[in-house]
């Protein structure tokens, strides 16, 4: 897996942030989009574990690329028995009701769930017409507007696929809150100012520790989460966490940088603004809590209890 | 091992409930600083669940330290009195085990494990809280042996334990890291005086104890002397890498989720799960830590960030309880309100106890950004 991971860096710290198109085809060689699907299925094998840990190292770069979303289609299709149209799929992403569609403009197939269920969307053979819009973070978030397409019979109910959503989501925000950690570390060590390293300043200096603890709780959930994903309680905890430390971390990242972190020139603002636009995609924070603190008052304490000490798997 | 350690945590759970059903404690926020109860660690220590990652020939069951966590959070999550225990149970068993020789060994850990030595912890001064490397405690030879003067605070428990762990200075150096060593030190010794201090909320746990001119023999030196400061620190990862850095008001969050009483509209549904969310990842560090222990690791710097995290939550616990809650504080009302109130009360001491907030911030920025 570190040799994967140290590919991606390798490959994804090349290029600017609107280069996606430069590296795609290395991406999909490398089989990434396709990794926790197994091998007979279509995928290039491994766990739901490996993908997230590719997706976190894949935030952690400047460049854009609609790797999560593709990996989500994939997923669906794979689970859906079309394993058949992986080979060929270049850029997928999934679009749920009432919700902007991340990356439809690059997409060669798009998996819509509707009130009649999953179906499919092929933009070059289908009538699809797609009005672009972005997030705050400058990421495709179109609205698509097309006929019903081809129905999907077999793909996982709505609610699992935000689950997965969520967990990749997640994955990223612990991604770019790395890179805006890095990026702290690096400023206030470096940067000197009343004759020494910001970091000398006790607050500046506690500011960071605060930064890397809110990291911990959120790696420590994702990782729990990422081996059980179809859990919607392990996934909602670490889609919290993860917003959570998107929330402090972008916050402190921009108050130990000062101004120069406000600038556009300077790359904070690439990570900063996507965690704050993350956070509350794929259902927003307020949602997952609400789902997670339902779950928790409708059962028992006991219920509760063993969800929470449940022996994490190897 | 899974089925082994469900069945572990299966026993542990129904000893608490027969004990609590029993009417022999009341569930309590903080039990393991506040609950002291000899007779409920004999238990314990007779079903061998003190000292269990120690080996079998020194009074453990060779037991991994995801074992002991899966009793520790057990009892915690009941509330459970084990305050007696906890302090040579946690750490100071695996410090006589990790640096002691094994005569001392033998001489203890058996004896803790059965439930027969208690250990208080005489590292806090009046004038070294945070800073630990300024302890004036003196330990000069006597000799095979040593004599100890100084002054201890904070001491938990020092009245009831039997037996105190001392960190003391042997030598005078210009490097303060250096010259301190650890001691085991008979609380019934001569010269050993403890007297109480009440804490706010009008209870007995803290004590100051003096030792003046206390007579420890040689064979009580824990590892070697002069090298006090690098063992203690290896104690760190005992004392603040556990779940009762985290669980210290589960039992408030507990009768939080069974009360009728509750606000159940979507902002207070979204507070209990900001809650549950982080409990999960915080157990997962906790689990994480134990994990390493496993491994023969001190995972100092993660147990830091563990403490730092755990004792905000347990306080948030507390505020996210005041609001959703409209029952005052009462430690004479119903379940809940008393929980409120043990909760809130005890909540200073979280952030203090076993290294500062600050502190702990400061040993994290360290690995983060060097000095």
């Amino acid at each position: 897996m570190k040799a994967l991971l140290d590919a991606v860096d390798e490959l994804l710290a090349q290029v600017a942030a609107d280069d996606w198109a430069a590296v795609w085809d290395a991406v999909l060689d490398g089989g990434w989009p396709l990794a926790g699907i197994p091998e007979e299925h279509g995928g290039a094998g491994g766990t739901t574990a490996d993908l997230v840990a590719i997706v976190t190292r894949a935030a952690r770069h400047r460049v854009r690329i609609p790797l999560a979303e593709t990996a989500l289609a994939a997923w669906v299709l794979a689970r859906a028995g079309r394993s058949d149209l992986l080979a060929d799929l270049r850029v997928g992403t999934v679009a749920v009701p009432e919700a902007p569609v991340p990356w439809a403009r690059a997409a060669d197939l798009i998996v819509r769930y509707g009130p009649g269920g999953a179906a499919l969307l092929r933009p070059g053979e289908d009538e699809v017409t797609v009005e672009e819009g972005a997030n705050i973070a400058d990421e495709p978030r179109d609205r698509l507007r097309a006929a019903a397409g081809t129905p999907l019979p077999g793909a996982p109910a709505l609610a699992e696929v935000r689950v997965r959503a969520g967990l990749l989501r997640a994955a990223a925000c612990v991604g770019a809150a790395e890179a805006a950690l890095d990026l702290t570390r690096r400023h206030v060590t470096t940067r000197e100012q009343f004759g020494r390293p910001l970091a000398r300043i006790p607050a500046v200096a506690g500011g960071v520790a605060i930064m890397a603890g809110e990291l911990d709780q959120a790696r420590a959930a994702l990782d729990r989460a990422a081996r059980a994903p179809g859990s919607h309680a392990a996934v909602a905890a670490a889609r919290l966490c993860a917003g959570r430390a998107a929330s402090t971390i972008a916050r402190l990242a921009h108050q130990l940088h000062g101004a120069i972190g406000i600038t556009r020139e300077y790359d904070l603002h690439v990570h900063t603004r996507r965690l704050w636009a993350w956070r509350d995609e794929d259902g927003g924070e307020h949602s997952w809590a609400v789902e997670l603190g339902t779950a928790a008052a409708e059962g028992t304490e006991q219920r509760l209890w063993d969800v929470l000490t449940g022996v994490p798997a190897e | 091992m899974t089925a082994e350690l469900e069945r572990l945590r299966r026993q542990v759970r129904e000893l608490a409930e027969e004990w609590r059903a029993a009417g022999r404690y009341r569930p309590a926020c903080d039990a393991w600083l506040r609950g002291h109860d000899p007779q409920f660690s004999a238990e314990l220590a007779r079903r061998g669940w003190i000292g269990i990652t120690w080996p079998r020939e020194l009074g453990g069951a060779a037991r991994s330290h995801t074992a002991r966590l899966v009793i520790t959070e057990e009892l915690l999550r009941a509330g459970a009195p084990v305050a007696a225990h906890w302090i040579a149970d946690r750490q100071i068993g695996p410090a006589i085990l990790r640096y002691g020789t094994p005569e001392l060994q033998r001489e203890f850990l058996p004896r803790i494990a059965a439930g027969e030595v208690t250990f208080c912890l005489g590292m806090s001064e009046p004038e070294a809280g945070s800073d630990l490397a300024a302890v004036r405690t003196r330990a000069v030879r006597d000799g095979d042996g040593w004599r100890i003067s100084g002054r201890k605070i904070w001491t938990s428990h020092a009245h009831r334990a039997t037996h105190a762990y001392v960190l003391a200075r042997t030598e005078q150096t210009e490097r303060r890291h250096q010259g301190l060593t650890e001691f085991v030190v008979d609380m019934r010794a001569e010269g050993v005086s403890v007297s109480p201090i009440v804490d706010l909320a009008g209870e007995h746990h803290f004590n100051e104890v003096v030792f003046d001119d206390v007579y420890v023999p040689g064979r009580w030196v824990i590892g070697t002397v002069g090298d006090g400061w690098r063992q203690v620190t290896s104690q760190l990862a005992y004392e603040r890498g556990g779940p009762e850095r985290v669980l210290s008001t589960y039992p408030l969050l507990a009768a939080l989720l069974r009360d009728g009483r509750r606000r159940r509209d979507e902002g207070a549904l979204a507070a209990v799960g900001r809650l549950v969310a982080r409990l999960a990842a915080l157990r997962r560090m906790c689990w994480d830590i134990a994990h390493a222990m496993d491994r023969g690791q001190a995972p100092v710097r993660q147990a830091a960030a563990l403490k730092y995290l755990g004792t905000e939550f347990e306080r948030d616990v507390t505020e996210t309880a005041r609001d959703l809650v409209a029952a005052p504080p009462d430690l004479h009302g119903d379940e809940l309100q008393r929980l409120l109130a043990q909760a809130i009360l005890a909540g200073p001491g979280f952030t203090i106890r076993g290294g500062s907030s600050e502190v702990l911030l400061s040993i994290v920025a360290k690995e983060e950004v060097g000095r």
